[in-house]
């Protein structure tokens, strides 16, 4: 606090589980909390957006609404109150992904997550996604057996759990879009021709050699090769 | 002194204490002790019969919104729908709250929230004035063009044109000027050269939701109608409800089409479906796929809706 004093910072007031702290304007969450002498052990990961470890809840003063926010991109403002929820209990249905009936699949995300069909359309999980993704329409479609709209609208979803929290119909989204998304990308999703070609040639040696020299190669080999070698040309 | 397990209510702790102060009086002078069960809260009468208990509408309303919007970048003013019930439903919303600014002020107070802009908009710009008009298709073809497609007149077919309740009711969304006895789409059926049926059960329930909790209700209320359609030579029932479609194709040896599908047949022949007109007749589909209920109904009836 006398650091941001002497740098002449604003300050904002920040409530952590209900305890008052004062803490430089424009620090994220997590830096906010660190910056309070909180040490994360859960609740942080990546601190970049993608991994989902930290969402947190808050309310601002004389503001009724819960909003969601993940700690390591939202920044703090005065008179927030704030919890972390690093983790969020959900059911996960057991399932293989092998052997299904392509012209079944549409019933697939419902038998494995029956609770879907109580989705009252209230549009609370969409409001809490921190990565606004519309979750509301995606659960719509995956209760219509819509997998290829199920798996596109949730391509952003980071796993948080903030929908789970939220939903009165207590739905575990994040698990139904998941499962959208391997049912896409195994039955759905076309298969890249060139992809089996390039494997297959793997497999069969193409490259080994030359990955073996390159193993091999000392230092002064390795600059040498590096500086001749062949480079893609620009548009 | 004997006891009675009492459970008081709030209006009799509030408005009516009289009652239970005269209550508890006499039977002290019987001897008997109205005994207040410690823990109690609103027996639930209030909610179900709050005219402001809008929370149906929502999902309603945020659709409209998005169609405002929709039918402003596609320069039209109607919302069309195939579904009845869809059309049912939207519909009340659009009507009750063109009429009551405060139910859509209260439905904005839970919208205004919402995530996208323009349903936290709902409130402002006059808001239910910038819903577009419902419709059903029904009411949106134009005879004369229809009759002008027609490859395949269905000469000879006899058609009853069942309606159902959604389609009719409350009169404040009825497609037809008729509440009683509703024509638009014997217009339809004659238009494709087939021969209207009229038939008194053509409005009647045919059991909708109760197919969930009371089949039997449903197949009482299906025979009837589909024995009056018998009784009267009918080769097929149209119908613009898939719920409709499901109770009564059920329990109904005459085939069940929607009124889309009678359209087809009559401009190409046959549907996608595998019915056939020739020869002045209509030659059913093979009994291909079972016709199935919609998945949030199967799971209802499995557990028991919300717990």
């Amino acid at each position: 606090m006398i650091d941001a004093m002497e740098k002449n910072e604003k300050l904002a007031r920040v409530f952590v589980m209900g305890k008052k702290y004062e803490v430089p304007e424009g620090l994220t969450i997590m830096k906010a909390l660190e910056y309070s002498g909180y040490r994360h052990v859960r609740g942080v990961g990546c601190r970049a957006g993608f991994c989902g470890a930290c969402s947190t809840i808050y309310r601002m003063e004389g503001d009724h609404r819960l909003r969601g926010a993940l700690a390591c991109q939202a920044t703090v403002v005065d008179g927030m109150h704030l919890v972390q929820i690093p983790f969020v209990p959900a059911n996960k249905a057991i399932y293989s992904i092998e052997g299904l009936n392509k012209d079944e699949l549409g019933a697939i995300l419902l038998a494995n997550y029956p609770e879907i069909a109580r989705c009252l359309s209230c549009n609370t999980c969409t409001k809490a996604c921190p990565q606004k993704i519309e979750v509301m329409d995606y659960i719509q479609a995956s209760l219509r057996g819509d997998i290829a709209s199920a798996a596109a609208i949730s391509f952003d979803c980071i796993q948080c759990g903030l929908c789970a929290v939220r939903c009165p119909a207590e739905i575990a989204h994040y698990h139904v879009a998941q499962l959208a998304r391997r049912l896409y990308g195994k039955y759905i999703l076309p298969k890249s021709a060139h992809l089996d070609k390039r494997a297959k040639e793997i497999e069969e040696g193409k490259f080994s050699k030359e990955l073996e020299r390159l193993a091999s190669a000392n230092l002064e080999e390795l600059k040498k090769l590096y500086v001749a070698r062949d480079m893609e040309k620009g548009e | 002194m004997k006891k009675l397990a009492y459970f008081p209510g709030c209006t009799v702790k509030t408005t009516a204490l009289s009652m239970e102060t005269s209550a508890k009086k006499v039977l002290s002078q019987m001897g008997v002790e109205l005994a207040e069960m410690p823990k109690w809260n609103c027996c639930g009468v209030a909610s179900p019969l709050a005219e402001d208990n809008l929370m149906h509408h929502i999902s309603s309303v945020r659709n409209l919104v998005h169609a405002g919007r929709f039918c402003g970048e596609i320069g039209v003013d109607r919302l069309v729908t195939l579904c009845s019930v869809c059309y049912n439903t939207l519909k009340r919303a659009e009507v009750e709250l063109a009429k009551s600014p405060d139910k859509l002020k209260t439905i904005s107070f839970f919208l205004g929230e919402d995530s996208n802009e323009d349903v936290q908009k709902i409130s402002e710009n006059g808001g239910a004035l910038n819903f577009p008009k419902v419709v059903h298709l029904l009411q949106c073809l134009d005879k004369k063009a229809v009759g002008d497609a027609v490859k395949h007149r269905l000469e000879g077919l006899k058609v009853m044109s069942y309606y159902g309740c959604a389609l009719t009711r409350p009169e404040s969304v009825k497609v037809d000027d008729s509440l009683e006895s509703p024509t638009i789409m014997e217009g339809l059926v004659s238009a494709l050269g087939a021969t209207p049926v009229d038939d008194p059960y053509k409005t009647e329930c045919c059991g909708s939701y109760h197919i969930v909790s009371d089949e039997r209700a449903v197949e009482g209320s299906v025979k009837r109608i589909v024995g009056s359609a018998k009784m009267r030579g009918v080769d097929a029932i149209i119908t613009a409800c898939p719920l409709c479609s499901f109770n009564i194709g059920q329990h109904s040896e005459i085939p069940v089409l929607y009124f889309t599908e009678l359209i087809e047949l009559a401009f190409f022949g046959k549907t996608a479906t595998g019915f056939e007109f020739s020869g002045g007749k209509l030659k059913k589909a093979p009994k291909s796929e079972k016709c199935q209920l919609a998945p949030a109904v199967m799971i209802c009836n499995n557990q028991g809706g919300n717990d």
